[in-house]
């Protein structure tokens, strides 16, 4: 929606642009028109001066020294006394030969007469007037008062102008709206698709092929979502069921085996031998639980029961349990979590955070028969706490590396699905999970987003 | 006053051999009256005729689920109840101890497991009614703890527990041969708002140390793992 902000912000400006070019452009045109007719003038003037002069008193009457004072597409001309006679005459039209009082000098001085365009110069007998065809000048008398030429340079003007920009202004904005009230369904339309929500748009306005298509793209996403989660949810409710097929008959193997194993009825070479059973019984137990937890962390449907806890408290609860499960002499646990996030919390979900750890200090004593420190610490930054799992046994396989640090969408790793499941718990908490070899052995790093301190 | 293993339990299984060997691992265990159900059907009936004291229900039953068979027998008369399922769901977990279920186990599970939690929710069900364990003590070589008077008593006299000293002693004895958390003894001793009391946890066990060692500065019992917690060793040295 920023981005439709800035579009309609682009679309006033350039609009206000245009127009305000539209009117420098117009009042340039105006200004050079005005300038170019008005330079005419003085020169028209002056013919017309010189025309006049040319009519003198030759001794018995006035004539025309030049011979024709009609140049141009003047028609006719007259030289009229001061008593409005008629004194001299060029091409004059039957019509026009009368006396003029001087209220009819008045008129035409002005206007037109007998609607014949008339020019008038001063001439040392009365008056010289010259006329053009009819109807080939268009005369318009202007005046003002000098406040109104005032108001007119100083505020009308520039109110003009501004009124103007405002007016642009204002449509630029009233259309930009329409626009982005068109565009807006749709942009908000592409942001549910990315974000995976049901598109349905109203098919109709200026956008209509648009939003037509943006729903067909709703759709056809949401029937590959659909068939995709079918698809998730059957593979995991096959898993879920082949683990429950496999527990009722390993119920009868543990206990059994359990049971052998106690019976002192039994010399101690069978009940050894029972008691393999029960262990590799309970790996496969194991084994059946972490392939369905797997699956459903794979495929998101495992939801998380989130609350706030202490890691520092879930990291030793985590290291305890492994250790009570019984764990040989030849391993030994050190514990590095400084005073200082002792207090620190996390929100997660807690028997998840706690599998994660369990896994990874397990996972350590179960590469390493021949024995092993192992080091579960934590840090804690601004903004992440890393949690931390080392040993100094023999590292890593490569392979396992490799596969633990590019897994593939939508795969589960065949190796070490105890560090899938950790991958998958931090991915889950939007943590990151990052296993490596150091000079000594291993070193597992996982990183939460650290909760807002709660007051 | 009753013995727990006089108590009844009725164990609601399809499959007839889980069936038998749930009752077995119980009568094992010592319970005297164990049966075994096949179907809802069959609950219902012994339910009447028998009244057990405790029922074992399995969540898939072939006439019905478990969750509404708990449901119907509680409106009767409200009996602990302990699931036994195949699922693991968390989903399946979490309804079975929301509707009011005393436990839910998993399958498979090894037969102490089985003994443990059912001992541990007859004794939760029925602590009044059952026959007070006296004189519950702790041993610890030549040294006893008596949990009622909470003394101390061995070749140096008799000595008295705080009731602080009681609460941790005991926690660190409920799971005796393990480790226990230093947040976990902290809880013991202070509730559930027991964040910072790690040093006090410090001084309360150096006190302990000092009664119920021989040589205090060489415990023999009560093992310090270091960074993690604490663990009272078996008398095997475990």
């Amino acid at each position: 929606m920023k981005g439709l902000g800035k579009i309609l912000s682009r679309y006033v400006l350039s609009a206000a642009g245009i127009a305000l070019a539209l009117i420098f452009l117009n009042v340039m045109i105006f200004a050079s028109f005005v300038v170019s007719s008005f330079s005419a003038e003085p020169v028209y003037e002056h013919r017309l001066s010189e025309l006049a002069d040319s009519i003198q008193w030759t001794g018995s009457q006035w004539e025309a020294v030049g011979g024709s004072t009609l140049e141009g597409d003047y028609c006719w001309a007259m030289l009229l006394s001061e008593e409005g006679d008629i004194l001299w005459s060029e091409a004059l039209p039957e019509e026009q030969k009368r006396h003029y009082t001087i209220s009819d000098a008045a008129s035409f001085t002005r206007w037109y007469l007998n609607d014949y365009p008339v020019r008038v110069w001063e001439h040392e007998a009365g008056i010289f007037v010259i006329a053009q065809p009819r109807g080939s000048v268009w005369k318009q008398q202007m005046e003002m008062s000098a406040q109104s030429m005032d108001l007119l340079l100083h505020f009308t003007l520039p109110a003009f102008v501004g009124l103007n920009i405002a007016a642009a202004l204002l449509m630029a904005l009233v259309f930009g709206l329409r626009l982005f009230r068109a565009v807006r369904p749709v942009a908000l339309g592409i942001d549910d698709l990315a974000g995976q929500k049901p598109v349905k748009l109203e098919e109709k306005g200026l956008l209509r092929e648009i939003s037509a298509g943006l729903n067909r793209v709703s759709e056809q996403l949401r029937r590959q979502g659909r068939m995709l989660q079918k698809r998730d949810r059957t593979r995991t409710e096959w898993i879920a069921g082949v683990s429950h097929d496999i527990r009722t008959p390993l119920t009868l193997v543990l206990g059994e085996a359990a049971q052998l194993e106690a019976d002192e009825m039994l010399d101690s070479a069978a009940r050894a031998r029972a008691k393999t059973i029960r262990v590799q019984g309970e790996r496969i137990r194991a084994l059946v639980s972490d392939l369905n937890l797997a699956s459903k962390l794979e495929y998101e449907l495992q939801p998380l029961r989130v609350q706030r806890f202490r890691p520092a408290e879930l990291l030793r609860t985590a290291a305890a349990e492994v250790w009570n499960d019984g764990v040989s002499e030849a391993f030994s646990l050190e514990m590095d979590i400084p005073a200082d996030c002792e207090g620190v919390t996390f929100t997660g979900d807690v028997p998840l955070v706690e599998r994660a750890v369990r896994n990874l200090v397990g996972n350590s004593i179960r590469h390493n028969p021949q024995g092993c420190t192992i080091t579960v610490g934590m840090r804690c930054e601004n903004r992440v706490c890393r949690l931390t799992v080392a040993d100094d046994g023999k590292g890593f396989p490569a392979q396992v590396l490799e596969s633990l640090c590019r897994p593939q969408e939508g795969t589960i790793s065949s190796h070490g699905l105890g560090l899938t499941i950790v991958r998958q718990i931090a991915a889950a908490h939007g943590g990151t999970f990052t296993p490596k070899n150091t000079e000594t052995g291993t070193l597992v790093t996982l990183t939460f987003p650290r909760a807002e301190e709660e007051n | 006053m009753m013995e727990q293993y006089e108590l009844k339990i009725l164990a609601v299984e399809d499959e007839p051999q889980v069936r038998d060997m749930i009752c077995g691992i119980l009568r094992e265990a010592g319970y005297q009256a164990v049966l075994g159900a096949e179907s809802c059907a069959e609950a219902r009936r012994l339910y009447q005729e028998v009244r057990p004291d405790c029922v074992l229900l399995d969540v898939m039953l072939p006439d019905g689920d478990g969750f509404g068979l708990m449901g119907e027998l509680r409106r009767e008369r409200d009996v602990p109840t302990l699931f036994l399922s195949a699922r693991d769901a968390d989903e399946d977990r979490l309804r079975g101890l929301g509707l009011g279920a005393d436990d839910y186990i998993v399958k498979p599970f090894l037969p102490a497991e089985l003994v443990l939690r059912v001992g541990a929710v007859l004794k939760r069900s029925y602590a009044s009614a059952l026959t007070a364990e006296r004189g519950e003590i702790l041993r610890l070589g030549d040294t006893v703890v008596d949990w009622d008077s909470g003394t101390v008593r061995n070749a140096r006299g008799i000595q008295h527990l705080t009731a602080k000293e009681h609460a941790i002693l005991r926690r660190l004895a409920d799971q005796r041969g393990k480790i226990v958390t230093i947040d976990a003894l902290c809880r013991a001793g202070w509730g559930e708002n027991f964040f910072g009391y790690e040093n006090t946890l410090m001084v309360h066990l150096r006190r302990l140390r000092a009664k119920i060692e021989e040589d205090p500065s060489k415990p023999k019992w009560l093992l310090t793992q270091r960074g993690l917690g604490y663990k009272l060793a078996r008398e095997d040295g475990t």
